[in-house]
């Protein structure tokens, strides 16, 4: 599919999604609203096609949820209320992740949240931070210090995640982890799914973001071929969004 | 978002779809009839990403052949594997009767059915792990209940398969909620038989007290309880049971029974105590009756170490029942349903003379089902009780009990059967006697209550 572009008051911003080398379907979606100041990837899972399902409903239901001026958490928390409810009783463990950031844009002020093993990144100063940590098993159990590095990299249950929307989750109250700054102009958010970052390492996509020179959907389309290249098993979903400051036109780098 | 994907009447292969039973994981399960063979049969549905990537179909289909080796009465029969189109399917023995997790949802149950579920998952164990076959994802609703109420271990090996299809679809890639991990999973690290043993363990506690020994707030919480939290303890009622319970939840899988039939001894033990004069367990469900205490059977010998061997039920006519119990393994699935259709021939289970004048209903399966004198009552007169709570299931259970001793007995060789007139006579005396002592204990317990 080609990239979908979306501009708001000092941003912009470019999806890009793919099925990958090996499925069929995409079970990924994204969202973005200039109108919301929002961009968000989901992952979904759930056999006989559901993931697809659980992913557009969590997105469709965040964007709804802040139009109705509910802060981003919670909002996040009523899609994975709406998601267990579309599946309650049927044990289809229908499930999603979610990452979304949200700018305002008044005061450049960023606000992260997620769920689940999709990532976000920032591109600051040609340095690649990951915003978020994964809710995965191995990394949640390297935290507490059980696991080495090592151990999570041949852990047999590495992908499995201990947080999403649905997905067998739901007689737990979900825990939405966030984290929010201040914008500096130039900054690009990266939200992806695992299909991305499990294939290219965080060196190659900084390599990638500062080799394309805020041409983002050059960007895009770089990893996106550099995923498929690298065999793309699962489906691939990003979006780049780039705060650019009031002072700054369009085309300026950073 | 109920969807099914298969619709009531429509054909899959040769079997035609009746209804949707549930779902399960990332697969649909099915009510079919297969249109050859007229009989009805559990139809499981993967999901339609298993049949678009060759390599992954391959590997599925490899392990259903291992699996297909499993014979055993308390492992799910498989009957085929099959695909059509785009759909791929295995399908099984039905078992309609409701799994193990409803049952555990309605409380505690009496320590003399966790016991009896326990020995036959025992068994199910011996005989698949002797193949080699781990389960890797034991939870009671895996564990199904035939009509004979007998407790049927489903889904053996597929979780391994679904793993490989979920790192391939990411589907169902959650750690769902994780009642019943062992330690080594969670790490990573090799998962052998031993980790059967330790949910299977989880399971006991939780038949025990109506509740899972580990709960967090969250799944990752509950992880780490399996991982760092202390065995748990039994309430005090419950305490015999603990030496059990520590020896299948031990953390370091070295410090678990080395296999199922370690475990199956410790369960024949722990009924040789039970027998004795433990006091009636506090709950729902009615005082089981005392167990009669079998003679000392050689306690290490060949049942546990060869529960196969055939020479097992020839020696030990005292244990006659745990005899009983090792016979039933060397049956396939199509011989016992051969014997079961036998029975279903004869008039009704419960009619032969020596039955006719034992009063209540309650003890005349037992009757039925004796095999010799000393050890069967109590296990079928424990069944008995725990399993009638609202005393409407006797009938069902009468007649499937009288099946399952009648089997037994074939199963036994002709030595050590009590056939003759003199032994049904010894046989339904003991078992006034029983009764006796069943009623006695009961009033004693009112009174005492």
């Amino acid at each position: 599919m080609s990239p979908e572009w979306i501009r708001g008051p000092g941003y912009r911003s470019v999806a890009l999604s793919h099925a990958g080398c090996r499925r069929a379907n995409n079970e990924d979606n994204f969202g973005q609203s200039a109108e919301l100041h929002l961009v968000a990837v989901a992952d979904g899972m759930g056999g006989h096609e559901r993931g697809e399902v659980a992913s557009r409903l969590a997105v469709e239901t965040v964007l709804r949820e802040l139009g109705q001026r509910r802060p981003l958490a919670d909002a996040v928390k009523a899609a994975n209320d709406y998601v267990c409810k579309q599946d309650s009783g049927a044990g289809l463990n229908m499930g999603t992740t979610l990452v979304a950031v949200q700018l305002e844009p008044d005061s450049a002020g960023w606000h992260a949240v997620w769920v689940g093993d999709s990532r976000i990144y920032r591109l600051r100063a040609g340095e690649l931070e990951q915003i978020s940590s994964d809710h995965t098993l191995v990394n949640e159990l390297m935290a507490t210090g059980l696991l080495n590095e090592e151990e999570a990299r041949n852990h047999p249950e590495r992908h499995r995640l201990t947080r999403a929307l649905g997905g067998g989750q739901c007689e737990f109250p979900l825990e939405v982890d966030e984290r929010a700054g201040s914008c500096e102009p130039g900054d690009i958010f990266l939200l992806c799914s695992d299909g991305l970052s499990g294939v290219l390492d965080d060196a190659t996509l900084c390599d990638t973001l500062l080799a394309a020179e805020d041409d983002l959907e050059h960007a895009a389309q770089s990893l996106l071929q550099q995923t498929l290249d690298g065999g793309a098993p699962d489906n691939v979903t990003m979006v780049l969004l780039q705060w650019l400051g009031e002072e700054m036109d369009d085309e300026d780098g950073a | 978002m109920k969807s099914a994907s298969l619709q009531t009447g429509q054909q899959v292969g040769e079997y035609r779809i009746e209804k949707l039973l549930g779902f399960g994981g990332m697969a649909e399960v099915y009510l079919a009839t297969d249109l050859r063979l007229e009989r009805t049969v559990a139809l499981k549905l993967l999901p339609p990403e298993l049949a678009r990537d060759e390599s992954l179909y391959a590997r599925f289909e490899r392990e259903v052949q291992q699996i297909s080796r499993l014979s055993h009465p308390n492992i799910v029969t498989l009957y085929e594997f099959g695909r059509d189109g785009s759909l791929v399917f295995y399908t099984m023995q039905a078992l309609e009767q409701g799994d193990l997790a409803a049952r555990i949802r309605g409380g505690a149950l009496d320590p003399a059915e966790a016991l009896r579920i326990m020995r036959r998952m025992a068994d199910a164990f011996v005989h698949a792990h002797a193949l080699g076959l781990a389960h890797r994802d034991v939870k009671p609703e895996n564990i199904l209940f035939d009509g004979d109420n007998e407790p049927v271990l489903t889904d053996f090996g597929i979780a391994k398969v679904l793993d490989a299809s979920g790192q391939m679809t990411k589907t169902g890639m959650t750690v769902g909620t994780p009642s019943y991990i062992s330690p080594e999973q969670a790490r990573g690290r090799g998962v052998d038989a031993r980790t059967d043993l330790y949910a299977l363990g989880v399971i006991f506690y939780e038949l025990l007290t109506g509740r899972v020994p580990y709960k967090g707030p969250d799944s990752f919480a509950t992880i780490m309880l399996h991982l760092t939290e202390p065995l748990p303890q039994l309430p005090e009622p419950l305490a015999r049971f603990q030496p059990l319970l520590d020896k299948l939840m031990a953390k370091d899988p070295d410090e678990r029974y080395a296999d199922a039939g370690e475990l199956k001894q410790a369960l024949r033990e722990l009924r040789r105590q039970e027998g004795g004069a433990t006091p009636p367990p506090p709950g729902r469900t009615r005082p089981a009756p005392p167990e009669p205490e079998p003679a000392p059977a050689n306690p290490a010998a060949a049942p546990d170490a060869a529960p196969e061997a055939p020479s097992a039920a020839a020696d030990a006519t005292p244990a006659a029942r745990e005899v009983g119990e090792d016979a039933t393994q060397v049956m396939s699935i199509e011989e016992l349903m051969e014997l079961q259709r036998a029975q279903s021939r004869k008039p009704q289970p419960g009619a032969p003379a020596a039955e006719a004048t034992a009063p209540p209903a309650a003890a005349t399966p037992a009757a039925a089902a004796a095999p010799a004198p000393e050890a069967e009552p109590a296990e079928q007169g424990g069944d008995l009780f725990a399993d009638a709570p609202g005393g409407g299931d006797n009938r069902t259970l009468f007649q499937a009990q009288a099946q399952t001793g009648r089997i037994v007995e074939d199963t036994l060789p002709p030595a050590s059967r009590g056939a003759g007139p003199l032994a049904r006579l010894t046989r339904l005396h003991l078992l006034l006697i029983l009764l006796a002592v069943v009623c006695g204990a009961a009033v004693a317990w009112q009174l005492l209550a």
